[in-house]
Protein backbone atom coordinates (compact mmCIF):
# COMPACT_ATOMS: atom_id res chain seq x y z
CA UNK A 1 0.00 0.00 0.00
CA UNK A 2 1.35 3.37 -0.91
CA UNK A 3 1.84 5.91 1.73
CA UNK A 4 -0.72 8.45 0.06
CA UNK A 5 -3.22 5.76 0.46
CA UNK A 6 -2.75 4.65 4.05
CA UNK A 7 -3.25 8.38 4.85
CA UNK A 8 -6.52 8.30 3.09
CA UNK A 9 -7.45 5.30 4.52
CA UNK A 10 -7.02 6.74 7.86
CA UNK A 11 -9.54 9.75 6.73
CA UNK A 12 -11.93 7.68 5.32
CA UNK A 13 -12.22 5.13 8.35
CA UNK A 14 -12.74 8.57 10.66
CA UNK A 15 -15.83 9.40 8.56
CA UNK A 16 -14.45 12.26 6.78
CA UNK A 17 -16.64 12.84 3.57
CA UNK A 18 -13.30 13.46 1.14
CA UNK A 19 -10.75 11.21 2.37
CA UNK A 20 -8.17 13.14 -0.53
CA UNK A 21 -9.41 16.24 1.47
CA UNK A 22 -9.94 15.83 4.61
CA UNK A 23 -11.71 18.86 7.22
CA UNK A 24 -11.48 17.29 11.07
CA UNK A 25 -8.00 17.02 10.64
CA UNK A 26 -4.88 17.65 7.51
CA UNK A 27 -3.31 15.10 6.07
CA UNK A 28 0.14 16.10 7.67
CA UNK A 29 -1.53 15.36 11.30
CA UNK A 30 -2.27 11.72 9.59
CA UNK A 31 0.99 11.21 7.87
CA UNK A 32 2.84 12.08 11.64
CA UNK A 33 0.31 9.45 13.01
CA UNK A 34 1.17 6.81 10.39
CA UNK A 35 5.26 7.85 10.85
CA UNK A 36 4.49 7.23 14.67
CA UNK A 37 2.79 3.96 13.85
CA UNK A 38 5.89 2.83 11.68
CA UNK A 39 8.63 3.91 14.21
CA UNK A 40 6.95 2.19 17.28
CA UNK A 41 6.80 -0.94 15.03
CA UNK A 42 10.18 -0.84 14.54
CA UNK A 43 11.05 -0.33 18.20
CA UNK A 44 8.47 -3.02 19.48
CA UNK A 45 9.73 -6.10 16.99
CA UNK A 46 13.16 -4.53 15.43
CA UNK A 47 11.62 -5.69 11.84
CA UNK A 48 14.27 -3.23 9.94
CA UNK A 49 17.26 -4.68 9.91
CA UNK A 50 20.31 -3.14 7.88
CA UNK A 51 24.04 -3.85 7.06
CA UNK A 52 26.44 -1.28 6.55
CA UNK A 53 30.28 -0.99 6.93
CA UNK A 54 31.45 0.76 9.70
CA UNK A 55 35.24 2.27 9.96
CA UNK A 56 37.52 1.10 12.69
CA UNK A 57 40.34 3.65 13.16
CA UNK A 58 41.95 1.81 15.91
CA UNK A 59 40.23 3.11 19.06
CA UNK A 60 38.87 1.09 22.26
CA UNK A 61 35.26 3.39 21.67
CA UNK A 62 32.97 4.68 19.23
CA UNK A 63 29.64 6.71 19.13
CA UNK A 64 28.07 4.33 16.76
CA UNK A 65 24.90 7.10 15.85
CA UNK A 66 26.93 9.52 14.68
CA UNK A 67 28.03 7.02 11.78
CA UNK A 68 24.75 4.87 11.92
CA UNK A 69 22.09 8.01 12.30
CA UNK A 70 19.02 5.22 12.13
CA UNK A 71 21.07 2.70 14.66
CA UNK A 72 18.91 1.00 17.28
CA UNK A 73 20.38 -1.85 18.56
CA UNK A 74 23.23 -4.13 17.55
CA UNK A 75 22.62 -7.50 15.85
CA UNK A 76 25.28 -8.48 14.60
CA UNK A 77 29.15 -7.57 14.10
CA UNK A 78 32.04 -8.92 11.81
CA UNK A 79 35.06 -7.95 10.25
CA UNK A 80 37.33 -10.06 8.30
CA UNK A 81 34.34 -12.54 8.12
CA UNK A 82 34.92 -13.17 11.67
CA UNK A 83 32.29 -12.33 14.19
CA UNK A 84 32.35 -9.56 17.23
CA UNK A 85 31.24 -11.92 20.60
CA UNK A 86 29.00 -9.54 22.33
CA UNK A 87 30.04 -8.85 25.97
CA UNK A 88 29.33 -6.42 28.95
CA UNK A 89 32.03 -4.27 30.44
CA UNK A 90 32.37 -6.75 33.17
CA UNK A 91 33.23 -9.47 31.01
CA UNK A 92 35.91 -7.53 29.41
CA UNK A 93 37.69 -6.36 32.41
CA UNK A 94 37.97 -9.77 33.78
CA UNK A 95 38.70 -11.25 30.78
CA UNK A 96 41.49 -8.89 29.60
CA UNK A 97 42.68 -5.92 32.07
CA UNK A 98 44.21 -4.48 28.98
CA UNK A 99 41.36 -4.58 26.93
CA UNK A 100 41.22 -0.78 26.12
CA UNK A 101 45.11 -0.61 24.68
CA UNK A 102 45.24 -4.15 23.39
CA UNK A 103 46.27 -4.14 19.50
CA UNK A 104 44.86 -6.83 17.34
CA UNK A 105 42.10 -7.95 15.06
CA UNK A 106 38.65 -7.23 16.82
CA UNK A 107 37.34 -10.42 18.72
CA UNK A 108 34.64 -8.66 21.45
CA UNK A 109 32.36 -5.73 21.58
CA UNK A 110 30.50 -4.44 24.48
CA UNK A 111 27.60 -1.44 23.78
CA UNK A 112 26.33 0.49 26.67
CA UNK A 113 23.60 2.72 26.51
CA UNK A 114 22.12 3.90 23.38
CA UNK A 115 25.32 5.26 22.10
CA UNK A 116 28.18 4.44 23.24
CA UNK A 117 30.66 1.32 21.73
CA UNK A 118 33.19 -0.48 22.70
CA UNK A 119 35.57 -2.77 20.90
CA UNK A 120 38.65 -4.99 21.28
CA UNK A 121 40.90 -5.72 20.49
CA UNK A 122 41.66 -2.76 18.34
CA UNK A 123 42.90 -2.06 15.02
CA UNK A 124 42.16 0.09 12.07
CA UNK A 125 39.73 -2.14 9.48
CA UNK A 126 36.20 -2.29 8.13
CA UNK A 127 33.65 -3.69 10.67
CA UNK A 128 30.46 -5.57 8.78
CA UNK A 129 27.71 -3.78 11.30
CA UNK A 130 23.87 -5.22 11.16
CA UNK A 131 21.96 -3.24 13.28
CA UNK A 132 18.09 -2.76 13.97
CA UNK A 133 17.15 0.36 12.84
CA UNK A 134 14.46 3.08 12.99
CA UNK A 135 12.71 3.68 9.87
CA UNK A 136 12.79 6.80 7.61
CA UNK A 137 9.94 8.81 7.27
CA UNK A 138 7.39 8.57 5.16
CA UNK A 139 6.26 11.67 2.52
CA UNK A 140 2.83 12.07 0.76
CA UNK A 141 5.04 11.98 -2.58
CA UNK A 142 3.40 9.61 -4.84
CA UNK A 143 5.40 6.21 -4.74
CA UNK A 144 6.71 6.33 -1.15
CA UNK A 145 6.05 3.18 0.69
CA UNK A 146 6.13 2.22 4.19
CA UNK A 147 9.35 -0.11 5.07
CA UNK A 148 7.42 -2.14 7.21
CA UNK A 149 6.38 -5.82 5.50
CA UNK A 150 3.11 -5.22 3.38
CA UNK A 151 0.96 -7.57 5.30
CA UNK A 152 1.22 -4.80 8.18
CA UNK A 153 0.24 -1.96 6.08
CA UNK A 154 -3.13 -1.96 7.09
CA UNK A 155 -2.03 -2.09 10.85
CA UNK A 156 -0.34 1.68 10.17
CA UNK A 157 -3.73 2.24 9.07
CA UNK A 158 -5.21 1.20 12.71
CA UNK A 159 -2.62 3.11 14.63
CA UNK A 160 -3.07 6.11 12.57
CA UNK A 161 -7.12 5.82 13.17
CA UNK A 162 -6.49 5.90 17.24
CA UNK A 163 -3.70 8.24 16.89
CA UNK A 164 -5.80 11.16 14.95
CA UNK A 165 -8.58 10.14 17.79
CA UNK A 166 -6.53 10.30 21.00
CA UNK A 167 -7.13 14.37 21.44
CA UNK A 168 -10.57 13.98 21.44
CA UNK A 169 -10.80 12.09 24.49
CA UNK A 170 -14.02 10.28 25.87
CA UNK A 171 -15.73 7.92 23.48
CA UNK A 172 -13.10 9.07 20.62
CA UNK A 173 -10.18 7.60 22.70
CA UNK A 174 -12.52 4.43 23.47
CA UNK A 175 -12.89 4.15 20.16
CA UNK A 176 -9.36 4.79 18.98
CA UNK A 177 -7.93 1.96 21.72
CA UNK A 178 -9.63 -0.95 20.20
CA UNK A 179 -7.76 0.13 17.16
CA UNK A 180 -4.70 0.61 19.03
CA UNK A 181 -5.20 -2.84 20.79
CA UNK A 182 -5.61 -4.43 16.74
CA UNK A 183 -2.21 -2.61 15.91
CA UNK A 184 -0.35 -4.24 19.10
CA UNK A 185 -1.86 -8.05 18.69
CA UNK A 186 -0.74 -7.64 14.64
CA UNK A 187 2.68 -5.92 16.14
CA UNK A 188 2.82 -9.34 19.04
CA UNK A 189 2.55 -11.46 15.51
CA UNK A 190 5.02 -9.60 13.69
CA UNK A 191 7.37 -9.36 16.41
CA UNK A 192 7.12 -13.30 16.64
CA UNK A 193 7.89 -13.39 13.64
CA UNK A 194 11.19 -11.15 13.48
CA UNK A 195 12.01 -13.15 16.73
CA UNK A 196 12.27 -16.93 15.44
CA UNK A 197 14.27 -15.19 12.52
CA UNK A 198 16.70 -13.60 14.87
CA UNK A 199 17.06 -16.34 16.84
CA UNK A 200 17.82 -18.80 13.31
CA UNK A 201 20.21 -15.49 12.41
CA UNK A 202 21.93 -15.96 16.35
CA UNK A 203 21.70 -12.27 16.28
CA UNK A 204 22.88 -10.50 19.83
CA UNK A 205 19.32 -8.46 20.60
CA UNK A 206 16.33 -10.08 20.36
CA UNK A 207 12.85 -7.90 20.30
CA UNK A 208 11.09 -7.72 23.25
CA UNK A 209 8.56 -10.31 24.29
CA UNK A 210 5.57 -8.35 23.68
CA UNK A 211 3.46 -10.61 26.04
CA UNK A 212 5.32 -9.30 28.90
CA UNK A 213 4.27 -5.68 28.23
CA UNK A 214 0.86 -4.62 30.54
CA UNK A 215 -1.86 -3.40 28.31
CA UNK A 216 -4.24 -3.42 31.43
CA UNK A 217 -3.32 0.23 32.11
CA UNK A 218 -3.02 1.38 28.56
CA UNK A 219 -6.31 0.24 27.62
CA UNK A 220 -7.97 -1.91 29.38
CA UNK A 221 -9.02 -0.09 32.52
CA UNK A 222 -10.39 2.88 30.25
CA UNK A 223 -12.22 0.65 28.37
CA UNK A 224 -14.17 -0.36 31.01
CA UNK A 225 -14.36 3.18 32.87
CA UNK A 226 -15.87 4.47 29.43
CA UNK A 227 -18.19 1.76 29.35
CA UNK A 228 -19.42 2.24 32.89
CA UNK A 229 -19.77 6.26 31.67
CA UNK A 230 -21.52 5.01 28.23
CA UNK A 231 -23.98 2.50 30.64
CA UNK A 232 -24.69 5.52 33.14
CA UNK A 233 -25.43 7.94 30.02
CA UNK A 234 -22.70 10.04 30.63
CA UNK A 235 -21.09 11.54 27.51
CA UNK A 236 -17.47 12.44 29.19
CA UNK B 1 25.23 16.23 14.32
CA UNK B 2 24.14 13.00 13.25
CA UNK B 3 21.36 11.21 15.13
CA UNK B 4 19.43 13.82 16.42
CA UNK B 5 16.29 14.37 17.90
CA UNK B 6 14.93 17.79 17.52
CA UNK B 7 12.87 18.20 20.01
CA UNK B 8 10.84 21.62 19.22
CA UNK B 9 9.94 19.46 16.24
CA UNK B 10 8.72 17.18 19.00
CA UNK B 11 6.47 20.15 20.75
CA UNK B 12 5.66 21.41 16.85
CA UNK B 13 4.14 18.39 15.98
CA UNK B 14 2.10 18.36 19.03
CA UNK B 15 -0.01 21.46 18.34
CA UNK B 16 -2.94 19.49 16.78
CA UNK B 17 -3.10 17.10 20.15
CA UNK B 18 -3.70 20.01 22.28
CA UNK B 19 -6.16 21.56 19.90
CA UNK B 20 -4.22 24.42 18.41
CA UNK B 21 -2.08 25.26 15.21
CA UNK B 22 0.60 27.48 16.75
CA UNK B 23 1.59 28.33 20.58
CA UNK B 24 0.23 31.55 20.41
CA UNK B 25 -3.31 29.83 20.09
CA UNK B 26 -2.62 27.34 23.41
CA UNK B 27 -5.38 28.28 25.61
CA UNK B 28 -4.44 26.24 28.73
CA UNK B 29 -0.64 25.90 27.98
CA UNK B 30 2.15 27.76 27.19
CA UNK B 31 5.43 26.99 24.67
CA UNK B 32 7.66 27.17 28.10
CA UNK B 33 5.45 24.59 29.95
CA UNK B 34 5.43 21.92 27.12
CA UNK B 35 8.92 22.84 27.15
CA UNK B 36 8.97 22.31 30.70
CA UNK B 37 7.38 19.00 30.19
CA UNK B 38 9.72 17.64 27.49
CA UNK B 39 12.72 18.56 29.52
CA UNK B 40 11.30 16.15 32.62
CA UNK B 41 10.06 13.64 30.23
CA UNK B 42 13.75 13.53 28.67
CA UNK B 43 15.32 13.57 32.72
CA UNK B 44 12.79 10.95 33.67
CA UNK B 45 14.12 8.95 30.60
CA UNK B 46 17.49 9.00 31.65
CA UNK B 47 17.43 7.90 34.92
CA UNK B 48 14.84 4.95 33.66
CA UNK B 49 17.04 3.35 30.95
CA UNK B 50 20.81 3.97 30.00
CA UNK B 51 20.07 5.93 27.11
CA UNK B 52 22.38 9.03 27.19
CA UNK B 53 26.04 7.56 28.36
CA UNK B 54 29.06 9.68 27.98
CA UNK B 55 32.77 8.40 28.12
CA UNK B 56 34.80 11.55 30.05
CA UNK B 57 38.56 11.52 29.17
CA UNK B 58 39.30 15.01 30.80
CA UNK B 59 40.09 13.98 34.49
CA UNK B 60 43.74 13.45 35.02
CA UNK B 61 45.01 12.67 38.58
CA UNK B 62 47.37 14.05 40.36
CA UNK B 63 49.86 13.19 43.25
CA UNK B 64 48.22 13.30 47.02
CA UNK B 65 44.72 13.66 45.04
CA UNK B 66 42.11 11.24 46.16
CA UNK B 67 38.69 12.20 44.60
CA UNK B 68 37.82 13.78 41.81
CA UNK B 69 34.83 15.54 40.29
CA UNK B 70 32.20 13.44 38.52
CA UNK B 71 31.19 14.86 34.73
CA UNK B 72 28.20 17.49 34.64
CA UNK B 73 24.80 16.21 34.47
CA UNK B 74 25.90 13.28 35.91
CA UNK B 75 23.52 10.47 36.86
CA UNK B 76 25.57 6.79 37.14
CA UNK B 77 28.99 5.60 37.05
CA UNK B 78 29.35 3.08 34.95
CA UNK B 79 32.96 2.70 34.42
CA UNK B 80 36.19 4.10 35.65
CA UNK B 81 39.83 3.32 34.52
CA UNK B 82 43.09 4.58 35.54
CA UNK B 83 45.21 4.78 32.12
CA UNK B 84 43.44 1.99 30.49
CA UNK B 85 43.31 -0.30 33.45
CA UNK B 86 39.71 -1.01 34.77
CA UNK B 87 39.00 0.27 38.35
CA UNK B 88 37.09 -2.14 40.48
CA UNK B 89 34.35 -0.43 42.01
CA UNK B 90 33.72 -1.16 45.78
CA UNK B 91 32.06 0.72 49.02
CA UNK B 92 33.86 2.55 51.91
CA UNK B 93 33.32 -0.52 53.72
CA UNK B 94 35.00 -2.81 51.74
CA UNK B 95 37.75 -0.37 51.49
CA UNK B 96 38.29 0.15 55.10
CA UNK B 97 38.56 -3.58 55.56
CA UNK B 98 41.04 -3.88 52.62
CA UNK B 99 43.01 -1.26 54.28
CA UNK B 100 42.09 0.95 57.56
CA UNK B 101 44.13 3.53 55.85
CA UNK B 102 43.13 3.54 52.49
CA UNK B 103 42.12 6.96 52.01
CA UNK B 104 46.03 7.74 52.39
CA UNK B 105 47.71 4.65 51.14
CA UNK B 106 49.07 5.77 48.11
CA UNK B 107 50.28 3.59 45.11
CA UNK B 108 48.05 2.84 41.64
CA UNK B 109 44.69 3.36 42.23
CA UNK B 110 42.72 -0.28 41.29
CA UNK B 111 39.40 0.37 43.57
CA UNK B 112 37.01 3.93 42.66
CA UNK B 113 34.06 4.03 45.60
CA UNK B 114 31.39 6.80 45.66
CA UNK B 115 29.62 5.96 48.36
CA UNK B 116 29.87 8.43 51.93
CA UNK B 117 31.17 11.27 49.27
CA UNK B 118 29.35 14.18 48.03
CA UNK B 119 27.55 13.14 45.12
CA UNK B 120 29.86 14.79 42.63
CA UNK B 121 33.04 13.20 43.54
CA UNK B 122 34.26 10.11 43.07
CA UNK B 123 37.61 8.45 45.27
CA UNK B 124 40.38 6.48 44.06
CA UNK B 125 41.89 3.66 46.27
CA UNK B 126 45.01 3.87 46.70
CA UNK B 127 45.53 7.29 46.44
CA UNK B 128 47.70 8.22 43.51
CA UNK B 129 51.07 8.93 43.45
CA UNK B 130 51.22 9.99 39.75
CA UNK B 131 49.77 11.68 37.35
CA UNK B 132 47.43 9.62 35.05
CA UNK B 133 44.15 9.71 32.90
CA UNK B 134 41.14 9.02 34.44
CA UNK B 135 38.77 7.80 32.08
CA UNK B 136 34.99 7.52 33.14
CA UNK B 137 31.77 6.07 32.03
CA UNK B 138 28.79 7.33 33.05
CA UNK B 139 24.89 7.60 32.52
CA UNK B 140 24.22 11.37 32.08
CA UNK B 141 20.92 13.03 31.82
CA UNK B 142 20.68 15.32 28.93
CA UNK B 143 21.12 19.04 28.57
CA UNK B 144 18.05 21.10 28.78
CA UNK B 145 16.01 21.01 26.07
CA UNK B 146 15.10 24.97 26.68
CA UNK B 147 18.23 26.35 25.49
CA UNK B 148 19.98 22.70 23.61
CA UNK B 149 16.46 21.26 21.46
CA UNK B 150 18.88 18.67 19.73
CA UNK B 151 18.86 15.37 21.66
CA UNK B 152 21.30 12.76 20.29
CA UNK B 153 19.06 9.76 21.68
CA UNK B 154 17.11 7.00 19.10
CA UNK B 155 14.02 7.83 17.03
CA UNK B 156 11.75 6.10 19.53
CA UNK B 157 12.53 8.81 22.41
CA UNK B 158 10.45 11.28 20.04
CA UNK B 159 7.56 9.15 20.44
CA UNK B 160 8.21 8.59 24.23
CA UNK B 161 8.38 12.60 24.60
CA UNK B 162 5.05 13.19 22.97
CA UNK B 163 3.51 10.85 25.03
CA UNK B 164 5.04 12.14 28.62
CA UNK B 165 4.26 15.88 27.62
CA UNK B 166 0.44 14.99 26.48
CA UNK B 167 0.31 13.51 29.62
CA UNK B 168 1.38 15.90 31.79
CA UNK B 169 -0.70 18.36 29.87
CA UNK B 170 -4.04 16.31 30.08
CA UNK B 171 -3.56 15.72 33.60
CA UNK B 172 -2.77 19.27 34.34
CA UNK B 173 -5.67 20.88 36.56
CA UNK B 174 -7.46 22.39 34.14
CA UNK B 175 -11.09 22.91 32.07
CA UNK B 176 -9.29 20.32 29.30
CA UNK B 177 -8.66 18.04 31.90
CA UNK B 178 -9.03 14.70 31.02
CA UNK B 179 -7.75 11.94 33.07
CA UNK B 180 -8.29 9.01 30.77
CA UNK B 181 -6.55 10.60 28.29
CA UNK B 182 -3.71 11.67 30.99
CA UNK B 183 -3.54 8.16 31.91
CA UNK B 184 -3.58 6.42 28.57
CA UNK B 185 -0.51 8.58 27.50
CA UNK B 186 1.11 7.82 30.93
CA UNK B 187 0.73 4.32 30.82
CA UNK B 188 2.75 4.35 26.75
CA UNK B 189 5.22 6.27 28.22
CA UNK B 190 5.78 3.80 31.09
CA UNK B 191 5.39 1.21 28.19
CA UNK B 192 8.09 2.99 26.04
CA UNK B 193 10.13 3.16 29.41
CA UNK B 194 10.13 -1.17 29.63
CA UNK B 195 11.25 -0.72 26.08
CA UNK B 196 14.27 1.22 26.66
CA UNK B 197 15.19 -0.45 29.62
CA UNK B 198 14.59 -3.85 27.63
CA UNK B 199 17.38 -2.79 25.15
CA UNK B 200 19.84 -0.20 26.85
CA UNK B 201 19.67 -1.29 30.43
CA UNK B 202 18.99 0.62 33.70
CA UNK B 203 20.09 4.01 33.93
CA UNK B 204 20.21 4.28 37.92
Amino acid sequence: MLTAQIVQNVCSRIDEQDPANPISVSNNEVLNAVNEGQLFASFLTLFLVKTASFALSGLAFYNPRQILPDFLVPLRLSVGGVRLRPSTLTELDGWNGQWQATAGPPARYATIGSNLLAVTPQSAASMLFTYAASPPLMVLTPGDVPVIPPAYHQSLVEYGIYRVRLKEGAQQLARGLTNLNTYLNSMQELGDWVRNRSKAAAYDVEPIEMQTLDRSKLIDDILKRQAKRAAAGITK
Amino acid sequence: MAGEINTSTVLDNLLPDLHSDSYANLTFWTQAQLIDFEDQGAKQLSRAAMLFVERDTSKTTIIGGRTYSLPARHNATVHVSYGSTPLRPATTIEMEARDPAFETTAGDPDHWYEDNLDATIIGLAPVPNAAGSLPMICSVYPPDLATTPLLQAPAPVAIYLTYYVLAKAYGKESETEEPDLAQHCAAKAALMEQLFLHYYGEGL
